[in-house]
């Protein structure tokens, strides 16, 4: 099946170390919360802060490795025999930056997470596309936070160690201008790079987007 | 647009309490619970786990158990099939054993690391036509089973499998124990005396399919909803497990007072048996009859959607409800708990399976008749 989606609004970020956030302060003003935030979430916050066209909806949501950070530090821990930080812990799960959307925007609705490692992008892609069949804009994301202490020790190709992508939705009868593509920007996680490209084509134009499933 | 029947027609899983569907279900009925106590996750502790007894790899068996599924349905191949995986740790058991061996991740290879590798290992033997991967940590292949049903639902696929899978692993393990909801005994949900969860290891395979056969389950419903509350706790009052409930009885307009048995998400813990059962409470009132079977199974994590799925897929073909072990002095008093198997005839089953984010999916299955 192939669903037309055009995309309302899009956003994205990338960081070398720490994609920036500049307007985190402003978006999330109470302090304590702010400090509980991780660094997918941050990217998450500031990216719906500069999308149009959605406040609440349905999210699908896609990281291949979730919050790499938080992981690594439980490890961390275990192998040093020392107790686990039980926020961590929680932060770990691969839908915490979502949640933590969700929390902040009191979004009560349906709210998911892909991983699907380097095919992370389509297939976020493929259950918007489905998902927006229903009829409604939806949010799709995608990020990837690999910003640990030794990561190089396992990272030979990524140039770009925080991104973010977001994509605003809607299921559309008009006719595709776009196919699903790599992005041409060297150095980013391949889970997000087909999400990338369409972000970055709407910069240029006006999209429909032709998905394939 | 057009909207297709969604059935199961297929299934199997392993866990702690049976390395069968229908071992599981026998233990279940006969109150066997597959959780052991443990020492050695758990510093100078002990904590009940469930833990298969196993010759073969995890990765063998979940192979194993696809196979039993692609027999049991007399299939030939997969080829036209759609790979729907739910997990919430993927690999993690793999790089614990790398890490902890070497203390530095040089030999942790990235591709066997993540959700996706479940997902690999299954498309080296079958060739799926495409595969998707949830991991939305406790919901993880429930929500794989719900894309299963909308994507068969909206005519996309005639058929797809559905595989919930997690290990036992360190990180989960202590995880839960450093939130301080982990048991020292098989847990005992909604009970007035119980101390916390069991985490477990799990397989649950299920094969969905446009067209019926015999003796089959139909899917009737997904919903979803997030709790917008609370990273760890569910909101007290259970208003986004309600929404979710509420939502797989929308989506083909199924009655309330038709559903006759909820398999309860039910973990044991103090916050979420107490939201989940006043969401029950507050949206039935024809006091449908209510388990939760994680006395026996303990909490399978990202597979727990799936292995429940099965519970209640064999429940309806059973027409038995399963009983909640070791309840002997309910919480919440309102609810028509089952503390032993009964003979009952009931058309739908309900399934909860709520998560880490206020993540909230239930599915809703219902008896097929032919004719």
């Amino acid at each position: 099946m192939r669903i037309n989606l055009e995309i309302l609004s899009s956003a994205y970020l990338l960081g070398e170390s720490s994609a920036p956030t500049p307007r985190i302060k402003e978006l999330v003003p109470n302090m304590m919360l702010r400090r509980r935030l991780t660094p997918a979430s941050k990217l998450l916050v500031e990216l719906l802060g500069s999308l149009e066209e959605f406040e609440k909806g349905r999210i699908v949501c896609g990281s291949a490795y979730g919050e790499l950070g938080v992981t690594a530090s439980l490890l961390e821990s275990i192998k040093e025999e020392t107790a686990l930080s039980p926020s961590d812990f929680q932060n770990s799960v691969y839908n915490t930056a979502v949640s933590y959307l969700s929390i902040l925007t009191h979004n009560q609705s349906e709210i998911l997470t892909l991983s699907s490692g380097d095919k992370t992008a389509r297939a976020v892609l493929k259950a918007g596309a489905l998902k927006a069949l229903d009829g409604d804009v939806l949010l799709l994301v995608c990020f990837e936070t690999l910003n640990m202490p030794r990561i190089a020790e396992v990272n030979r190709c990524i140039d770009y160690l925080e991104s973010a992508v977001a994509l605003v939705v809607r299921h559309t009868s008009m006719e595709a201008n776009l196919r699903v593509e790599q992005s041409a920007t060297k150095g980013i996680p391949a889970s997000i790079s087909e999400m990338l490209f369409l972000a970055q084509e709407a910069e240029k134009k006006a999209c429909v987007v032709e998905v394939v499933l | 647009m057009h909207q297709n029947s969604v059935f199961i027609t297929a299934f199997e899983s392993a866990c702690c309490a049976g390395l069968s569907s229908e071992a599981l279900f026998e233990a279940i009925c006969a109150h066997q619970s597959g959780i052991g106590i443990y020492e050695g996750y758990v510093k100078e502790k002990a904590v009940a786990l469930g833990k298969m007894a196993l010759d073969r790899t995890l990765e063998n068996l979940l192979h194993e158990v696809c196979e039993r599924v692609r027999l049991q349905r007399g299939l030939e191949d997969f080829h036209d099939t759609l790979l729907v995986v739910g997990s919430s740790v993927g690999g993690m058991q793999t790089t614990e054993n790398l890490f902890f061996r070497d203390h530095v991740y040089s030999a942790v290879d990235p591709k066997r690391h993540v959700i996706h590798s479940i997902a690999s290992s299954l498309q080296n033997i079958y060739d799926f036509r495409d595969d998707l991967s949830f991991s939305t940590a406790c919901t993880s292949s429930a929500n794989a089973l719900g894309y299963a049903y909308e994507v068969i639902k909206k005519g996309v696929y005639r058929r797809v499998l559905v595989v919930g899978f997690d290990t036992l692993s360190y990180t989960t393990v202590l995880g839960f124990h450093s939130l301080g909801v982990l048991s020292t005994q098989p847990c005992c949900p909604f009970d007035l005396k119980r101390e916390g969860m069991n985490v477990s290891e799990g397989i649950a395979v299920l094969l969905l399919e446009d067209a019926p056969q015999k003796g089959c389950v139909q899917v009737k419903g997904v919903g979803y909803s997030s709790d917008a509350h609370h990273m760890t706790h569910p909101c007290p009052d259970g208003k986004g497990a309600m929404i979710a409930m509420q939502n797989a009885l929308a989506c083909e307009g199924v009655a309330l007072d038709a559903v006759g048995y909820i398999n309860a998400h039910g973990t044991g813990t103090l916050a979420n048996d107490s939201s989940e059962a006043c969401a029950i409470a507050t949206l039935f009132s024809n006091r449908p009859l209510v388990s939760s079977t994680k006395s026996i199974t303990g909490h399978t994590l990202g597979a727990a959607g799936a292995l429940e799925a099965i519970i209640c897929a064999m429940a309806l073909q059973k027409q038995i409800i399963p009983p909640n072990t070791q309840l002997t002095n309910p919480e919440n008093q309102t609810i028509s708990f089952v503390s032993e198997p009964i003979a009952h005839a009931f058309r739908y089953a309900m399934s909860n399976s709520l998560a880490f984010g206020g993540n909230n999916t239930s599915l809703l299955f219902g008896v097929y008749d032919a004719d």
